[in-house]
């Protein structure tokens, strides 16, 4: 088991409000955010429970009912801004839930820490992604100055 | 650390809360996708070593139909699970918790014994 850490910057846990976001459209009938919420529901339960593997892969393809591929891509390293990686949940329609996050060992337990979230429809990278990547390792960077200031949080 | 788990563990409840998200994580398909997918890297084998294992066992799978076992696709049958479960081991024991009766059920029972 590792721990999943939504990171808060300025206060604020971007990851977990675009997270809330698609319960609470979920929760006021919005079809595609229902769905959307299974997938990372059950993407982050795996997540959870099995961590990052040593060959970095965790991978797999189904159908939706109708058809549509449906991917989990829960850990797609990021090549051009390592240590990061994405989460991905692929649906052919509308669209695909990619999280930026990276993995560390602080005192002997192994983090996940998310640090943004787009909601990707189109554009297989778009603007908004881009710049989530920038700002990733912006933070990044700073919790790698400070690792106790993020992680080492008390009760 | 409390703090941190409690994020996850609320965040995670609040998804369950949503319509059709529980009934998905307790369906068989996403329970045995969960318990495979950590039985496979628990023993450290990729899915493409998962198809050369069975194959030595005289059956016959590939690695995108390993792939729908992982991912908690509804059309994956018996044969294939027993496959998959095998090649990892087999099963020495399958225990079933079984959860609440849903309303209707209820209902039905006191018709019936009505």
């Amino acid at each position: 088991m590792v721990t999943i850490i939504y990171l808060k910057d300025n206060g604020e846990s971007q990851v977990a409000n675009h997270i809330v976001d698609i319960a609470r459209m979920g929760n006021q009938r919005d079809s595609n955010a229902r769905v959307l919420a299974r997938y990372i529901r059950q993407g982050l339960a795996q997540l959870t429970k099995v961590g990052v593997p040593s060959n970095k892969q965790l991978m797999m393809t189904s159908e939706e009912d109708n058809g549509d591929l449906r991917t989990f891509n829960l850990l797609k390293p990021l090549t051009s801004r390592y240590p990061l990686n994405e989460f991905r949940i692929n649906r052919s329609t509308p669209g695909a839930f990619r999280a930026i996050f990276f993995e560390c060992d602080y005192e002997g337990e192994q983090f996940i820490v998310f640090i943004e979230s787009v909601l990707k429809q189109g554009d297989s990278n778009p603007p908004e992604f881009q710049m989530a990547m920038r700002e990733s390792e912006a933070l990044y960077v700073k919790i790698y100055e400070n690792p106790t200031f993020y992680l080492g949080e008390d009760d | 650390m409390k703090s941190l788990n409690k994020q996850h563990e609320d965040l995670m409840k609040l998804l369950d809360d949503v319509p059709g998200v529980e009934d998905h994580m307790r369906s068989f398909e996403v329970q045995m996708a969960e318990r495979i997918l950590e039985r496979r890297l628990q023993i450290g084998l990729t899915q493409t070593q998962v198809v050369d294992i069975v194959r030595e066992q005289g059956g016959s799978i590939t690695q995108a139909t390993i792939s729908k076992v992982e991912c908690g696709d509804a059309t994956v049958g018996s044969d294939t699970y027993n496959k998959v479960l095998k090649a990892l081991g087999g099963v020495a024991n399958l225990s079933i918790e079984f959860g609440e009766l849903a309303t209707n059920s209820n209902a039905a029972l006191e018709y019936k014994h009505a």
